[in-house]
């Protein structure tokens, strides 16, 4: 049995659908990461898992049980916000203790709780601080200890890490990975950081206007992107447009201007379908001469940038513009003129554009 | 230093002084007037002593006993207002329902229409129910002037209360009841407070519905200060007028530590 | 105005409205108690003061049927005609004083930092919260024959006799303009405050002298609050009464004095809610008329 099911959510604000027919697993343990845009209904769906919004239309499920009518204070779920929404009237030890204070646990069993989870999150020492006298990192761990404290069947968290600097937030990702492996609680995190989501998550789900585009592990989201979206979203990619003239078993070849490229078949295809070819610039080489059994598209380098550990050198081919990424420290003895850029049919992916 | 060379600054802060001390010298004089030795309202005073203010307790039954009606009166209104208030204000911030802006407008409306227009009105719907005089209408029209004051600031302070605080107390188990009473309440404990506050002041100081809803038994410090000017003032009324500026002083002050006398009014803050 | 229109503000730009799970009669539970002071002692009895003004009165009673003789009694006896044209001369008088002292006042606040600021904006808004009678009071006493500015001028030998101030149209000018110089300074306050300084050093940079600066930049700018606080001190001046009798006496012959004594002494409850409903007409005209100015005004001219 999943810990948490969606079954068909629809959520309006108005004219605003918010979610829409979404349809989703979450197994038992599973760290899941919901992944989309600004404004694709990230933190509605948390909302509706939560209780504190009722959807238009389907059924939330924990534990296979219908949450139809149960409050968010019956849920028993765990949430960590953007904002860390500490109480700030109460001390640490107050705040961790808070879930426990309104479940009526008793004094003993509230401090060992308190402990344990400020333990978890290694803050132990801090009880009797305020939050207004904690750095972000530190409030986000209380955030985080106040979630667990109460043995939430699941933990769900907002975009919790964008409040942090781009260090620290590196350092809490870890961290919060190592935490939910240790507690084992089936978590739902929102985020719209893609490197973010393919770190931490057993599962991205990655979202567009409220719905799904794609559920699957971070290496497939990545390296399979299920439609445009997801690819264009994870990661950089390079888009080549042209028409597919052959299809067999499992390949396809397509046209694009006077250049002939191979790619994995994708169903539904057909010789004279206008395609977009996604390849990733990291699977892209630039070469002086072609290599035999590559895709090759020929043309001049025009630009190469400089990112500290890697370049990315921009390849004009005719109308087209290719970009690769490579080691900085190969990319020496290329002249601007006629370089091919190269990839292997496999490391790429074709889509219909449907127009 | 407002505008070049041919206005030159000290005339500017000159000016400026002396608008100040057009603002305070007649509140001044009160104060300083309520002091005086002499037997008449002359300014400056002849003398200080404070004798007026023996005369006050010792001879002027019917302007402490005022002072005890307005003291309740204010007490009274500002409690039920800030009630009141605190259950629409959250009402009006929290909630998502038809008709939250008109009525947002209603609960504030009592600041838009004239004093006197809401004076009339109750005082001849009174009447005509047969209310007139009786003290539950004096304290009605109290609450009502009050109301929009005590909402203005409750609703501030929940507006600036991020609501993902209720949220977390929600998630951890809290009822709506625990949260507004462990969570919310606390935490706008300051707006709720000074709230009470200005809605007793403004009470407190209030002429203008009063003239219409007091009966000859129930009358308050404001309104029989404004019955001895219109005979004759004497210092004795000074005292009563520099009692009132007392009362409201020390409520400006609280208020002016707890938020600050520039954001009742909202625009004033940088 | 500014009081309900700041308010409808910040309650809207809240985005986060949650509670959207409850019973949606929970937000009128919580309003109830309010709705139950309001509508019936607030509500009903605006709305049936409207309508008596419109049922004559006969042989000392109220008679139920409609008709417009209070209106046609206002506007055409020369008598409340001519204290309607005193009151709005008053008020546009006290609107012209209070601008006069506001501008400048708000000006400096807006200019200022720190300590002094905050001793200049407690200063000019303090007051707001000490009652109408102690200022009214006070005013009494500065102005009375033996009072401050008679005595100094009798001390310096300027006049050899008391001079008449008090019980006079000018006292009620003074007493006005000072009870409502706070809301000037916060209207014209509000425009200064959002203006953009880098414009006055752009125009500076440009050539301008710092008049021409002050005149083609921020004056036109600052006009709004300049029409917010002049609107809403007529409106207030325009109903105002207590200030009135207290300093003008005989002089206050305004019509919300009218009014007064219409409900409170001559008991003529239909005259006297027409009376109220001119009153209310009278300072709603001057708020609707300025919204109307701002609608259709200069694009600089928005509400701020
Ligand atoms: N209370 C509301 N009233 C009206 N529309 C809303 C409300 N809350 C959210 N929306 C709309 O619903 C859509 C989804 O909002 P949601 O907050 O779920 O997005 P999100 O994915 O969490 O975005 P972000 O990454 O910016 O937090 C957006 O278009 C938003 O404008
Ligand atoms: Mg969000």
């Amino acid at each position: 049995m999943s810990a948490i099911t969606l079954d068909g959510l629809i959520k309006r604000y108005g004219a605003t659908v918010a979610v829409d027919g979404l349809s989703l697993e979450v197994e038992k343990g599973e760290f899941l990461t919901l992944l989309g845009p600004s404004g694709c209904g990230k933190t509605t769906i948390l909302q509706l898992i939560a209780g504190f919004l009722v959807p238009d239309a389907g059924q939330v499920f924990i534990n296979g049980e219908p949450m139809a009518g149960v409050p968010p204070e019956r849920r028993n779920i765990g949430i960590v916000f953007q904002s860390y929404a500490l109480f700030p009237h109460m001390t640490v030890f107050e705040n961790v203790a808070f879930g426990l204070t309104m479940r009526k646990a008793g004094r003993e069993v509230t401090r060992h709780a308190v402990a344990e989870a400020l333990e978890l999150v290694r803050l132990s020492g801090l009880e009797q601080r305020f939050p207004k006298q904690l750095s972000g990192g530190q409030q986000q761990r209380v955030a985080i200890a106040r979630a667990v404290a109460i043995r939430p069947r699941v933990l769900l968290f907002d975009e919790p890490l964008s409040n942090l600097d781009a260090k620290l937030r590196r350092q809490m990702r870890t961290e919060l990975r190592e935490i939910q492996r240790r507690v084992g609680i089936t978590t739902v995190f929102v985020t719209h950081d893609q490197e973010e989501a393919l770190t931490l998550s057993d599962r991205v789900a990655v979202m567009s206007q409220g719905r799904l585009q794609q559920v699957a592990t971070p290496q497939e989201v990545y390296r399979r992107p299920a439609t445009r979206f997801v690819a264009d979203f994870l990661g950089e990619t390079n888009a080549l447009v042209g028409v597919v003239r052959d299809v067999d078993d499992d390949h396809l070849t397509m046209v694009v201007g006077d250049a002939l490229l191979r790619a994995p078949a994708a169903p539904g295809l057909r010789p004279g379908a206008r395609v977009a070819l996604l390849v990733r610039p990291e699977h892209v080489a630039v070469r002086v001469t072609p290599t035999r059994g590559l895709n090759s598209l020929s043309g001049h380098l025009s630009q190469a940038v400089f990112q500290g550990a890697r370049t990315a050198y921009v390849v004009r081919a005719g109308d087209a513009e290719l970009i690769s990424t490579a080691d900085s420290r190969a990319g020496a003895g290329l002249g601007s003129d006629g370089v091919f850029a190269e990839w292997d049919a496999a490391d790429s992916i074709v889509f219909a554009l449907d127009e | 230093m407002i505008e070049g060379s041919r206005w030159p600054s000290w005339l500017f802060r000159v000016a400026i002084a002396a608008i100040c001390l057009f603002i305070i010298a007649p509140i001044a004089v009160v104060l300083i007037g309520s002091f005086t030795a002499g037997d008449s309202v002359v300014f400056p005073p002849q003398g200080l002593s404070l004798r007026w203010y023996v005369t006050l307790v010792r001879g002027h039954a019917d302007l402490v006993e005022a002072f005890w009606v307005s003291l309740e009166l204010a007490l009274a209104s500002a409690a039920l207002a800030t009630a009141v208030g605190l259950l629409a204000g959250f009402a009006l911030v929290r909630y998502d329902f038809a008709g939250r802006q008109p009525l947002t407008l209603l609960f504030l409306s009592p600041l838009l229409v004239p004093s006197i227009v809401i004076g009339i009105a109750m005082l001849q719907f009174l009447s005509t129910i047969g209310l007139g005089f009786h003290p539950a209408g004096l304290l009605l029209g109290h609450v009502i002037i009050t109301l929009p004051f005590a909402i203005r600031l409750i609703v501030a302070s929940l507006v600036g209360l991020d609501p993902a605080l209720e949220l977390a107390a929600r998630s951890l188990g809290a009822g709506r009841l625990a949260v507004f009473r462990r969570i919310t309440l606390p935490l706008i404990r300051a707006g709720v407070v000074s709230g009470f506050i200005l809605a007793f002041i403004v009470s407190f100081e209030n002429v203008t519905v009063s003239l219409f809803l007091v009966s000859p038994q129930l009358v308050t410090l404001p309104v029989r200060i404004f019955g001895y000017i219109e005979n004759s003032p004497t210092p004795v009324v000074t005292v009563a007028s520099a009692l009132l500026l007392f009362a409201s002083g020390v409520l400006i002050a609280v208020l002016q530590r707890l938020v600050g006398v520039d954001r009742l009014w909202g625009s004033a803050h940088s | 105005m500014s009081d309900a229109t700041a308010v409808a503000r910040t309650t809207t730009t809240t985005t986060v409205r949650e509670r959207r799970d409850g019973s949606p009669l929970a937000p009128w539970l919580l309003l109830l108690p309010g709705l139950l002071v309001l509508v019936p002692f607030y509500v009903v009895p605006m709305l049936s003061t409207f309508l008596l003004s419109f049922y004559g009165v006969r042989d000392f009673a109220v008679v139920t049927e409609l008709t417009v003789e209070n209106y046609t009694r206002i506007f055409g006896d020369w008598f409340y005609l001519r204290s309607l044209l005193t009151t709005m001369r008053i008020s546009l008088i006290v609107c012209a004083f209070t601008l006069v002292l506001g501008y400048p006042l708000a000006w400096e606040i807006a200019r200022a930092r720190g300590r002094y600021r905050a001793a200049l904006t407690l200063i000019v808004l303090a007051p707001l919260l000490v009652g109408l009678i102690v200022r009214s009071y006070g005013w009494l006493i500065v102005l009375g024959p033996r009072g401050l500015i008679n005595n100094t001028f009798l001390a310096m030998g300027i006049i050899d006799r008391p001079f008449p101030l008090l019980w006079t149209e000018a006292a009620i000018y003074i007493g006005l303009a000072h009870v409502f110089l706070p809301f000037m300074v916060l209207g014209v306050l509000g425009s200064l405050q959002s203006l953009d300084w880098n414009l006055v050093l752009a125009a500076r940079s440009l050539g301008a002298t710092r008049t021409a600066a002050w005149r083609r930049v921020v004056l036109p700018l600052s006009l709004p609050g300049v029409g917010a606080g002049t609107m809403l001190v007529f409106a207030l001046s325009m109903s105002a009464f207590v200030t009135p009798v207290m300093l003008g006496g005989k002089a206050a012959r305004v019509l919300a004095v009218y009014a007064w004594q219409q409900n409170t002494v001559v008991l003529d409850y239909p005259f006297g809610a027409a009376l109220a409903v001119v009153l209310l007409l009278a300072g709603g005209l001057a708020v609707g008329l300025y919204m109307r100015l701002l609608r259709s005004g200069r694009p600089g001219m928005t509400v701020s």
